[in-house]
């Protein structure tokens, strides 16, 4: 028996499943309908995943660019001092290189940003809304956060400075141990000092847990700060989403721009992070812009990748029809299968349809209608 | 994704030292020593599939997702800089990246220096940092040849005994690089599966000799 036939992908329908998720949650959707200024993505190079930017020249002259992030466009343009949070979120094309085919790539991205006065409670909503974006999928997810603050706090701890704070960063993202072993070594660390540089390497796991664990390498207010943010937003979560949350000490993202919750989301079956996201109130400060903001966008086109529910068969009609058949009576089976939710395709008999899957077939010929059988 | 551990590991040289390191935990790997030509090999007890693939291509295998953790040189990670887990040192298949020339070979520094290799991205970096102005040539195999042949002036190249560099009239200016096989990742596989992953590196990292 076919099925009535949805044309929307996962991604679409989780796409706009999303969009009624955060318009509920009182989300106004952002449009960016125009170009940046090449500039703007340069003096934040760091922020972006890649350096690499399609640039083009204007009618007027100006240097432009395709836009291989919105974050910068929203923080751009948000008003200097508001009188109340600005929420908003987007569904847009940006540009980016593809980590796969090493050129550029057209890839569509959510996603959400939370602008003003941020406290425990707008943290937590962005959390559950990650939570919420990453369940839209129907798929096994896992969040992770962590706060720059610790890790941050840690490095200025320990007195790591430049060329070896930012080696540590990398080493922390990729938990290599070695590397921060070496670095601490060339840092003059030892002993307890020399182990608190590798051990957020190795904090990772259930959020109470790992928090225990976390609170044992505590060296400064700012650190336990953080812990104690993570562990208030967790206990906001039910606990069967509290589950699906991750520590991750190694998570960690530029210093010049994130300063607080770092989110990374991810589903079963796709090998890099459809989620990013985290607490930019040092990008807000770089513009101008008064208050704090946090956020994240989701990779639609990376969730593409992931097999669809309803593959199968391309079509769940072929109405095959010869030179003599009545159009009218070819018309009536196909508008038939069609206003009956099927997909359905006509194919006169001079055509093979042997590079298509179909269900059922109907031949149509001078006699009329009859059965012509499944797909050999 | 299967739920059985896909761990992608290097054909070749590497490959005998990699096999008895896993062998030493508990991962059986006879298949693969008695059959030449299969490339993928499971072993539902320990809950493993191998992949045999070039060594090059351990991290890309492992980055994309088509296998779960990998054993790779620390000379590919450096080349390629993939965004996975480094999970390891496993002190196995040490060696050095190099610079090497003629043996009577005195440098010009008047001119662009030639250096022929096949990490194109470390030799970049390297000359980078002496601010040293240099044109790449890019070589697949043999690269020993090119300073004798007076293709480049100096090769950027792994150096393990140093005995191809001597048979070859060859002398190693300088070592910058230390080598070894890495124990790496995917970001994704680490979360999804991280309890055997956890088990695998606790136990390699019971048994290697940093």
């Amino acid at each position: 028996m076919s099925q009535t036939y949805d044309p929307l992908s996962r991604a679409e329908r989780a796409g706009l499943e999303l969009r009624g998720l955060y318009e509920r949650y009182g989300y106004r959707k952002y449009r960016m309908g125009q170009f940046e200024e090449y500039s703007l993505y340069m003096d934040n190079k760091n922020f972006l995943s890649s350096e690499n930017v399609i640039v083009f020249t204007d009618l007027d002259g100006r240097l432009m660019a395709l836009k291989p992030d919105i974050t910068l466009s929203i923080v751009r343009h948000a008003a200097k001092e508001p009188a109340a949070a600005e929420k908003l979120y987007y569904t847009e094309t940006i540009y980016r290189p593809s980590a796969e085919s090493h050129t550029f790539k057209e890839i569509s991205q959510m996603g959400m940003e939370y602008i003003g006065v941020i406290d425990r409670y707008a943290t937590s909503e962005v959390l559950l809304l990650a939570a919420k974006s990453l369940e839209a999928f129907g798929l096994p997810w896992l969040l992770e956060i962590s706060d720059m603050r610790f890790v941050v706090g840690l490095l200025d701890a320990l007195g790591l400075q430049d060329g070896l704070r930012s080696r540590a960063l990398i080493a922390l993202g990729q938990k290599n141990r070695p590397a921060l072993t070496a670095i601490a070594a060339e840092a003059g660390l030892a002993g307890p000092d020399a182990e608190a540089l590798a051990a957020p390497a190795g904090l990772y796991g259930p959020w109470e847990t790992t928090l225990a664990q976390a609170r044992g390498l505590c060296r400064s207010a700012g650190m336990a700060e953080a812990l104690e943010e993570l562990e208030a937003i967790c206990r906001s979560m039910t606990r069967e989403r509290a589950e699906r949350i991750q520590l991750d000490f190694s998570l960690a993202g530029h210093t010049d721009y994130y300063n607080g919750v770092l989110l990374r989301g991810y589903l079963e079956g796709l090998p890099r992070a459809v989620l990013t996201g985290g607490r930019y109130d040092n990008i807000l400060k770089k513009f101008g812009k008064r208050g704090g903001g946090i956020g994240f966008a989701l990779d639609l086109s990376e969730i593409g990748r992931l097999p669809d529910r309803q593959a199968g068969a391309d079509l769940n009609l072929l109405v095959r029809y010869t030179p003599d058949a009545d159009p009218a009576a070819v018309a009536a089976a196909v508008a038939q299968a069609a206003d009956a939710g099927l997909r359905v395709r006509a194919m006169p008999q001079g055509e093979d349809p042997s590079g298509l899957h179909w269900e059922r077939q109907l031949w149509v010929d001078a006699q009329g209608v009859r059965e012509g059988g499944a797909e050999a | 994704m299967s739920d059985l551990l896909n761990i992608a590991l290097p054909k070749g040289r590497l490959g005998d030292k990699v096999y008895n390191l896993l062998e030493s935990i508990g991962y059986d790997c006879r298949e693969i020593r008695e059959d030449g030509r299969k490339l993928v090999f499971e072993n539902p007890d320990t809950g493993v599939r191998y992949l045999l693939v070039k060594p090059s291509d351990v991290a890309i295998y492992v980055e994309h997702g088509a296998a779960d953790v990998g054993i790779v040189g620390k000379d590919i990670l450096e080349e390629s800089r993939p965004d996975l887990y480094e999970l390891l040192d496993l002190g196995i298949g040490r060696c050095r990246m190099a610079v090497a020339a003629r043996s009577d070979y005195r440098e010009d520094t008047s001119r662009t220096l030639r250096v022929a290799t096949k990490f194109e991205n470390i030799a970049k970096r390297y000359y980078a940092t002496l601010n040293r102005d240099i044109e790449i040539i890019r070589l697949n195999g043999s690269i020993e040849l090119a300073p004798l042949l007076g293709l480049s002036d100096v090769i950027v190249d792994i150096v393990e005994s140093g005995t191809t560099i001597r048979e070859n009239h060859l002398k190693v200016l300088t070592e910058f690089m230390q080598i070894s096989a890495r124990f790496i990742a995917n970001k994704s596989s680490f979360k999804f599966k991280n309890e055997i992953i956890t088990q695998m590196t606790e136990k390699l990292n019971g048994v290697i000799k940093v």
